[in-house]
């Protein structure tokens, strides 16, 4: 019998070589009894914390209406986490609104919602919790109010959650002028007092009274109060610029921080003083200089920090092709890249003016010159750039690397016959989260298209993917990357981070596809716990000694096979349900408990038995 | 041991009759071969034309025929090209020659236009406007841009479900793009290019063919195929085109049979693939099919709920929904209409004044990427919150309008046998997923057009044919308002909704533009670019028969004032400085007799019959102050 199956096998193979497998639309499964795969019921629990639209926060009062409630604004971004170190809840959750809209009682803009969440002793998973605050709001959720304190904020993107749980938030979308703004009130902005028609209650002990157009008050880092729902102050003083994200270093002095542009400049804010970030020096990262890479940019004159794109290119900067959020793991900085296809002539102005292109930037156009056979720059029109990366940062040598490049691109040799079924494209949010001592890095795609191999071809998922990457593994490769396979059609998923206590992934998804079943038609804040009792990934061993080829992951909802292989699963009547091409690993998430039967390239077939 | 014996019995048993099955050879991958070897031929073509507008010595005569090879060449790559690759199809090869916002970036960034499309508008362009160094930098992209897709599609492999979609989607863009004239907006008079992607698209189906053993099947396919080919082989010209009778003969029984043949020879389908909805259904065996659209994929409302469409309705007529109570939706979308006013702009709150703009049909109106004239809104949810707090319309807001429907005993208890999920709670989402649910039935597509054309026996005149083959041809008509919708959903895969900048005059007598911004004032950061400015959403042309006054600020009572409007090339053509004018404004050329057909087209495509009745009454609440509501509102 075995020699039969071997042969079989070898059959199979030889066939599959020069054909894709036809998987029949229907198998007899009566009276058989192929070997049983047992997917266990997953220990995670999936929760729908905060929906867009549905919601509703509390407001304060703002442009003179009352204080009261209002729907939550959608296109959640960011998440910031902040403990409750003091109390006996498990803390604050910040969450970002991207999308730019009048609101008269949010606020125009985009801006925050803030909650506060406990773990349920007997199952942990995360109860919203009633809170009153000082200014006398009391709800769930609450708007974070910047008109009042700031002047209203932009698309907020990314942030900030330092290590004490301080959280920032990143004003993203560059407003050139006046025009760009479809807000109410375009007078001049004077800081700490704000305009003749709106004033402002905080402001910035180094600049107040220096008075500015509206517009160029907006494009900073601004530090909220999760706990009271309040915007603190914009960091005048780590320049403007488009910023999506950054980290606050463990000795809460140094900042890094990433803008969103090409070139998008790195910068580092060093504070005077511990815990301070209103006084300190301001740097822009030049990876070319004699002595130190860094290079203050004076922030004792508010125009340097207005103009500060300006003011790096002067310096001869090093330029990055949109850079997005920041982290810290282990004392090392990471910051995603998120690449844009075509950056050509977007950088060659600041080129010529002097400012330079990150090395490995350099060193992928020497690449590419191979490839076209001629000689290209990172500023030539062929110069491509379509997948982005995971960057490095080492502050002790000062050198920034390539940690994970995004991809795999398919150019030089297009026989690879197993083309990677895993595909990094376009890594946006980043963040970490420690696993009962073990260091996760959580690595959000927000795809800039469709195209060059990004989604499957015709018609196919376009789901935007969170990978998570043991960062015990010494040189990672897409390989490493473990799915979380959880996201509604359409959505791109973003603002990842893990609870400090490890067992929670909190996680946004943003704008799915409006006619998906509500809530998943609305962004949503989604916590799924459970980490620190199930395996991430799959056993190195999982396949040693078995003579079947597949195995599941019944946390991460994810079937693994041994090889590369055309899938098919049938229902419980031997109908076929789905049929996957060129696969390592599937997403069972859509499986109810049930009987499935899964047959690979070489006929075999496997029962799988989901609960 | 018996026993075991019994199973390895039955498992070789599966083993062969499986292998049997799976032994079927896969065209797929002798097709992909094929294509693979034509990309490579492709791009030498592409390199020698760059060649050629290099040169310091041209005639534009010649280039402009070197330049129609090149396109027939392409048009042999084009069902896999633009099924494999859409967003570099589009962004690259053969997109529409307009500007577009750089997707996915952190700020505004306007993408000129590239590939054939543009290459042809400068081609063709006249002897004055003919600039070579445009060209040529046109010509380099497109190298640069198609040996980057090609290069992507190296490591591709096809298989068997993904051809037969290929083909199906490229009967629908052959329909709607192909002999429309989209493609080729230089205007000229050949079919050539129709024919090549028919004979490509064939090229596709052959090898299936050869391994069907349903006899009668493939031949009935085969035929299709061949007479499609004459009748495009013998087709006069683009003006003269009989696109009636070729949709109906051959193109849309084609699509249909192509399905069988897919479903004969047992390949996957893509719901075994992709877990989304599709907006189009591939089981419909029509392109005008009842069923070709989803509704779900555009509510989100995947299931029928019968109870739920019933209570959308009464909501629609109650003016409970508005502060005064007075008014319904029904106030400015009448059945009898089409679900219009007969205003140029609607009515306001106060019964006097208007507001901006003309209220839309809402037959069919569920089919769309984004809902208003400006594109503001991304679903119905938002479409209806709009109304709901306008000043204008219903000044209200939710927690009144929830208030007085719990006063109603019939409502909460239709809204719990709706909505079980929501425990007898009415809500925001169960109001607009109510009202939405009815516009879901408020969707027809059986005019005597659609039964025409689907080959039902139908007779139509021959003007109201003549008007749809102008429509479809020299008119420019069906190059927005897209078949089978004829609205902006753009095909093949109905995923968005396009706006145009047409120049529009404050009326048919006056020669001064009208003010409104549009898009460009949607509140969205990336509609503020310059070439969004006074564009507005492509509506179906379906049931305009009701729908007067036209456009979104209504200053054109009558379809024949319309249709003058385009003949006379829009704003533009009338001589005003219009930016960006997306509507060509060379005069079409209509004579009255074809300006009639038209006409007689659209008013042919009228199809009402499920959408006309009303509730007979409204439901009573326990508060006396609210039972004296009549059924659609008062104004």
């Amino acid at each position: 019998m075995k020699k039969l199956v071997l042969f079989l096998g070898l059959g199979a193979a030889f066939f599959s070589a020069k054909a894709q497998t036809n998987f029949n639309p229907e198998i007899d499964v009566t009276n058989w009894e192929p070997t049983t795969i047992i997917v266990p019921s997953s220990p995670l629990i999936t929760q729908y914390l905060f929906i867009g639209g549905h919601h509703k926060v509390q407001t304060t009062a703002t442009y003179g209406n009352n204080a009261g409630e209002a729907l939550a604004k959608q296109w959640h971004d960011f998440i910031g986490f902040t403990p409750d170190n003091a109390g006996s809840d498990l803390g604050w959750i910040s969450v970002n609104h991207e999308m730019v809209v009048a609101n008269d009682s949010i606020g125009d803009g985009g801006g925050m919602s803030v909650f506060k969440v406990r773990r349920d002793p007997a199952t942990d998973s995360l109860i919203i919790v009633d809170q009153t605050l000082s200014d006398g709001r009391q709800g769930k959720f609450f708007a974070v109010d910047f008109a009042n304190t700031v002047g209203e904020t932009g698309m907020n993107c990314g942030g900030i959650t330092a290590p004490d749980g301080r959280i920032w938030t990143a004003e993203e979308w560059w407003r050139g002028s006046n025009a760009d703004l479809a807000d109410r009130d375009t007078g001049m902005f004077t800081i700490g007092t704000g305009t003749s028609t709106s004033p402002v209650s905080a402001g910035f002990p180094a600049y107040d009274g220096q008075t500015i157009a509206k517009y160029e008050n907006y494009n900073y880092m601004v530090e909220i109060d999760p706990r009271e729902a309040k915007a603190i102050r914009k960091q005048y003083n780590w320049g403007r610029q488009a910023f999506e994200g950054g980290a606050v270093m463990p000795d809460n002095k140094s900042v890094y921080l990433g803008a969103d542009a090409t070139p998008g400049f790195f910068t580092k804010f060093v504070a005077t003083t511990a815990g301070d970030f209103t006084t300190g020096t301001t740097y822009v990262y030049k990876h070319d200089a004699t002595g130190s890479k860094w290079v203050e940019i004076d922030n004792s004159d508010l125009n340097n920090m207005l103009n500060f794109d300006a003011r790096a290119v002067s310096a001869g900067a090093s330029m990055f092709n949109r850079i997005e959020w920041v982290t810290e793991i282990g004392g090392k900085v990471y910051f995603t890249e998120t690449g844009r296809d075509n950056p050509a002539g977007a950088w060659a102005g600041e080129k010529a003016a002097g400012a330079v292109f990150a090395p490995h930037h350099l060193d992928r156009a020497a690449e590419q010159s191979l490839e076209f056979g001629k000689t290209i720059s990172p500023d030539s029109s062929e110069y491509w750039d379509y997948y982005g990366r995971v960057m490095m940062y080492d502050p002790a040598t000062s050198q920034t690397s390539v940690f994970l490049e995004g991809g795999p691109y398919f150019s030089v040799d297009p026989n690879a016959s197993s083309y990677p079924d895993k595909h990094l494209s376009n890594p946006d949010g980043l963040n970490k989260i420690t696993i009962n001592g073990k260091d996760y890095m959580l690595i959000n795609e927000d795809l800039n298209g469709t195209s060059k191999g990004r989604t499957p071809a015709g018609i196919s998922n376009r789901t935007c993917e969170l990978f998570m990457l043991d960062m015990s593994i010494a040189n990672p490769t897409l390989n490493d990357l473990v799915r979380i396979a959880v996201v509604p059609v359409g959505a791109e998923i973003t603002g990842a981070i893990g609870t400090t206590d490890g067992k929670t992934i909190l996680f946004n998804v943003q704008h799915p596809s409006t006619s998906n079943p509500f809530p998943f038609n609305n962004s949503l804040t989604v916590a799924i716990t459970g980490w620190d009792q199930v395996t991430i990934g799959l056993d190195e061993e999982a396949f040693e000694g078995k003579t079947f080829e597949m195995y599941p992951n019944p946390a991460t909802r994810t079937l693994y096979f041994k090889e590369l292989s055309d899938i098919a699963i049938y229902n419980v009547e031997g109908k076929r349900m789905n049929v996957y091409r060129q696969v390592q690993d599937i997403d069972i998430s859509h499986l109810n408990p049930g009987v499935y039967y899964v047959q690979n390239t070489d006929g075999q077939t496997q029962k799988l038995l989901v609960k | 041991m018996q026993k075991s014996k019994l199973i390895c019995l039955a498992l070789l048993l599966i083993g062969v009759i499986s292998s049997a099955y799976r032994a079927k050879p896969s065209p797929a991958i002798e097709l992909q071969e094929a294509f693979r070897a034509k990309l490579s031929e492709f791009e030498t073509q592409i390199a020698s034309f760059k060649t050629r507008v290099g040169q310091q010595d041209f005639d534009q005569g010649d280039l402009q025929g070197e330049f129609l090879q090149l396109r027939l060449s392409f048009k042999e790559l084009e069902p896999f090209l633009s099924y494999l690759s859409p967003q570099d199809f589009n962004d690259y090869l053969n997109g529409a020659p307009l500007p577009k916002v750089e997707r996915n970036a952190p700020r505004l960034v306007v993408i000129e236009p590239k590939g054939l499309q543009i290459m042809e508008e400068q081609i063709f362009a006249s002897a004055d406007e003919f600039d070579i160094q445009a060209i040529r930098k046109l010509t380099k992209e497109l190298l640069f841009q198609y040996q980057q897709v090609q290069r992507s599609m190296q490591y591709l492999r096809i298989s068997n479900r993904q051809v037969f979609e290929t083909m199906r989607l490229g009967l629908i863009r052959l329909l709607s793009l192909g002999i429309t004239g989209y493609d080729t907006p230089a205007g000229r008079e050949d079919m050539g290019e129709s024919e090549a992607s028919w004979l490509a698209l064939r090229s596709l189906c052959e090898p299936y063919l050869a391994i069907n053993t349903n006899q009668a099947l493939s031949r009935d396919i085969t035929k299709l195929w061949q007479d499609g080919a004459q009748y495009l082989n013998a087709a006069p010209n683009f003006t003269d085109f009989n696109r009636a009778d070729f949709i109906r003969l051959y193109l849309d029984p084609l699509y249909g049979k192509l399905y069988d043949l897919h479903l004969e020879l047992g390949y996957e389908f893509a719901k075994e693939v992709y877990r989304g909805e599709l907006a189009f259904n591939y089981e419909a065996r029509s392109i005008f099919g009842q069923d070709f659209f989803t509704p779900g994929y555009f509510t989100g409302l995947l299931n029928t709920n019968k109870a739920a469409a019933d209570l959308g309705k009464q909501l629609f007529f109650d003016p409970i929904l508005s502060s005064n109570l007075k008014r319904s939706c029904a106030s400015c979308h009448r059945p009898e209409l089409a679900f219009t006013d007969g205003y140029p702009t609607s009515l306001a709150m106060d019964g006097k004044k208007h507001i901006n703009r003309n209220s839309p049909s809402l037959i069919n109106a569920i089919y769309t990427e984004r809902f208003f004239y400006d594109l503001r809104a991304d679903r119905m949810e938002s479409q209806i919150e709009h109304v709901i707090f306008n000043p204008d319309e219903f000044a209200n807001n939710y927690k009144t309008i929830l208030q007085r429907l719990n006063t109603i005993p019939k409502y909460k208890e239709a809204f719990a046998r709706s909505f079980p999920e929501y425990n007898g709670e009415i809500n925001r989402q169960s109001l607009s997923m109510a009202i939405t649910a009815y516009l879901k039935e408020l969707t027809a597509f059986n005019s005597p057009v659609d039964r025409y054309l689907r080959g039902e026996g139908e007779v139509i005149s021959a003007q109201v044919k003549q008007g749809f083959n102008l429509f479809m041809g020299k008119a420019n008509c069906g190059t927005c308002h897209f078949a089978p919708n004829f609205s902006g959903l753009v095909p093949p895969m109905f995923e968005e909704s396009e706006s145009e900048v047409l120049g529009l005059l404050k009326g048919p007598e006056e020669l001064e533009l009208d003010e409104d911004l549009g898009r460009y004032t949607a509140g969205i950061p990336t509609y503020e670019a310059e070439f969004y400015k006074h564009s507005f959403k492509t509506v179906s042309v379906r049931n305009v028969k009701f729908t007067a006054p036209y456009f979104h600020h209504g200053a054109y009572a009558t379809l024949a004032e319309v249709i003058e409007f385009y003949e006379q090339g829009g704003g533009a053509g009338r001589g005003l400085d219009v930016q960006g004018q997306t509507l060509s404004s060379e005069p079409l050329g209509l004579n009255s007799a074809e300006k009639e057909a038209l006409i007689s087209f659209m008013e042919a495509l009228s199809d009402t019959s499920n959408t006309l009745s009303l509730p007979r009454m409204l439901a009573k609440s326990t508060n006396p102050n609210f039972n004296a509501r009549k059924v659609g509102g008062e104004y």
